[in-house]
């Protein structure tokens, strides 16, 4: 293997190392971002439930 | 140079000079080259492995965590799709996901240019670089590395006849459900639950699949519950069932539950075929269940769950021929019967039941790559249907579908004719293939004499050559939220004229984009990414609403027909219009 193709290939194995890192800081903060959604999802449900309790209080009055 | 070599050897404890030392600079050997060209292209396999894993892993997580949410508060998902609360959430995880989705495609970009060079690099075949040529199949294969659902143990089951005598009682003294359906569709349920033998089901679908008929004689249910909705909901152990399924469902591996009420047509009278359908689908997936036990996991999963649905509505209705009895509802319309019936018409009937009995997803993937090559059976099993796109709508099972038209169109399969014959194979939906398998649209006649149509298009388009290709799709079901038709239908024209730039935006923003409602207005619908394409998901087209009333209305059959005709042809119209609007916007980009 030539000289430049050894080159090349650190060179590729520096991309790969900063590529992953950038992917992982990445989804990093989307797993944030995801837990902190869920969160507003699961509070939106639980208002949804006693919206829901509510209209069927007012039905059966 | 001359290297300078200081032997600190012992000098500093737990120091390692090699670390920092200057090494001489050597040429490697041919060996060690090659090893450590292979070695790169391993680590660009795995990197590309964990991009996909790492975005499924997320996706599993919010649908797990959403459907325990659903489940801790007792809603159906109908009733939190109606609150827009709960909507706006749902597309701000849907956003999320996306970006993720955007994420790895960008990734795997990179990764695959750096493919290229290592390539370049390698031509005259120094080495092969096997790691990549195998990237694609091993990310999807150490998905199945664990391995098929143990198998539970089935304990032996009570007698079928005793069961079925105990829910006849019940459902005679059932007040509930008498109030909910009438006694005039009371004693339809109980003429159809006579009717109903579980090992006559087994017996049938195990010679369909060629399979020994002791695999499938003992899987019988072992509690069946024919329930009003207001009884199903007091029982805790149906809540997913109800959320999930809509309908009815087994629940875990051997109980049975039927919401009778639900399938009660427009003048509130149910039919026998239709109860016994339900019950002849959840018999299967009773004695299916040893290798999909884990109905959560499942869902989470959302593959499984379309091409599962499917495959189970798909085979209840081969049932139910061979039981004599012809059935003018089938369920799961929007994609996930059509990708069922598709699939099964590529396998044969046979193969096709086998498989679901095996309840194994690496069998199905191999038996599907077998005919569409590896890379067909991973763009149609990768497609989700999760909890998430269902509260939003969307349209991921007309992906399904749209991907097995196309790749089996290009493993040589006249797909275009075998969705033709759909009505002839016992399909009640009207399957059109269309555009050389680019573009699939659905229409079947709901339980309440609707025309109910879908429709996907690939367009062909890249905004430009790093965008996603984008996708039309038309689901005449569901209206937006909070747009009207006749709003959509002013704007529809600037709006598709500038979506290409928008698209084009929004994947350039992709890291770094936060929602908002107005973006969402400016779309009409929504823009999703999944995995590899754009799906925009348009307003029907306005005149789509009068066919829908005149379908309605229609006294014939004949005429019925006509209008599905003109349906689909607006549909289509439409799509091609979209489709012409982007190209034409990305032509002056």
């Amino acid at each position: 293997m030539p000289q430049n193709d050894d080159k090349e290939l650190d060179s590729a194995n520096q991309e790969i190392t900063t590529f992953e890192a950038e992917f992982d800081a990445a989804m990093k903060d989307l797993r944030e971002k995801q837990a902190a959604a869920l969160k507003r999802l699961d509070d939106a449900i639980g208002r949804a439930k006693q919206q829901k309790q509510a209209a069927d209080a007012a039905q059966n009055d | 140079m001359p290297h300078r070599t200081i032997n600190m050897h012992g000098e500093m404890p737990g120091f390692n000079p090699e670390e920092i030392q200057p090494q001489p600079e050597k040429q490697e050997t041919g060996a060690e080259q090659r090893e450590k060209a292979e070695r790169t292209a391993e680590r660009l396999a795995a990197f590309e492995h964990k991009t996909g894993n790492a975005e499924a892993e997320m996706y599993a997580e919010a649908e797990k965590q959403v459907t325990e949410a659903i489940l801790k508060h007792g809603l159906t998902i109908q009733e939190c799709a109606g609150s827009a609360d709960v909507r706006r959430a749902a597309e701000e995880l849907a956003d999320i996901q996306q970006q993720a989705a955007a994420l790895g495609v960008q990734t795997r970009g990179r990764i695959s240019g750096l493919s290229s060079r290592l390539r370049s690099m390698f031509v005259g075949g120094m080495v092969t670089l096997s790691a990549l040529a195998g990237a694609a199949p091993q990310a999807r294969a150490a998905e199945h590395e664990a391995g098929p659902a143990p198998v539970e143990q089935v304990e032996a089951r009570p007698d079928f006849d005793e069961i079925k005598q105990a829910t006849l009682e019940r459902v005679a003294n059932d007040r509930d459900l008498l109030a909910a359906v009438g006694a005039e569709n009371l004693e339809i349920i109980k003429r159809a639950l006579q009717r109903y033998d579980a090992r006559q089901v087994n017996a049938i679908a195990a010679r369909l699949g060629g399979i020994d008929p002791a695999r499938t004689a003992g899987e019988t249910p072992v509690e069946i519950n024919i329930l009003s909705v207001a009884g199903a909901r007091r029982l805790e152990k149906v809540d997913s069932t109800l959320m999930l399924e809509g309908v009815s469902g087994a629940e875990s591996t051997d109980r049975i539950y039927i919401l009778p009420e639900k399938r009660l047509d427009a003048n509130g009278r149910l039919t026998e075929e239709s109860v016994l359908g339900t019950l002849v689908h959840e018999q299967l997936h009773v004695t299916n269940s040893p290798g999909v036990s884990d109905r959560n996991e499942m869902y989470a999963t959302g593959t499984t769950m379309t091409i599962h649905e499917g495959m189970t509505e798909m085979l209840s209705t081969r049932v139910m021929k061979e039981l004599g009895v012809e059935q003018r509802i089938q369920s799961y319309g929007g994609g996930t019967l059509a990708s069922a019936y598709l699939m099964e018409r590529i396998l044969g009937t046979q193969e096709f039941t086998r498989l679901y009995f095996e309840g194994d997803m690496d069998a199905i993937n191999e038996a599907l790559t077998q005919r569409l090559g590896k890379e067909g059976a991973n763009a149609v099993l990768n497609v989700r249907m999760g909890v998430i796109s269902r509260l939003l709508g969307e349209a991921q099972g007309m992906s399904t579908t749209l991907e097995i038209a196309q790749r089996a169109k290009l493993a040589g399969v006249d797909v275009e004719q075998v969705a033709s014959e759909a009505a002839a194979n016992g399909i009640r939906e009207r399957i059109v293939v269309a555009e050389d398998a680019n573009m699939v649209v659905l229409s079947k006649e709901s339980l309440t004499g609707e025309l109910d149509q879908d429709i996907i298009f690939d367009t062909g388009v890249h905004v430009s050559p790093h965008a996603f290709p984008i996708r039309v799709s038309i689901d005449t079901r569901h209206p937006r939220q909070g747009v009207t038709a006749e709003k959509a239908a002013r704007r529809v024209n600037p709006m598709l004229a500038r979506t290409a730039q928008n698209i084009e935006n929004e994947y350039d923003r992709t890291l770094e984009r936060t929602p908002s409602p107005e973006a969402d207005t400016f779309f009409v619908g929504r823009t999703n990414a999944f995995r590899d394409a754009f799906h925009h998901v348009l307003q029907a087209p306005p005149e789509i609403e009068g066919l829908r009333e005149r379908y309605k209305n229609a006294a014939t059959q004949e005429e019925k027909d006509k209008i599905e005709k003109e349906a689909v042809q607006a549909l289509m119209n439409a799509a091609r219009e979209a489709a012409r609007q982007i190209e034409l916007q990305r032509l002056k980009m």
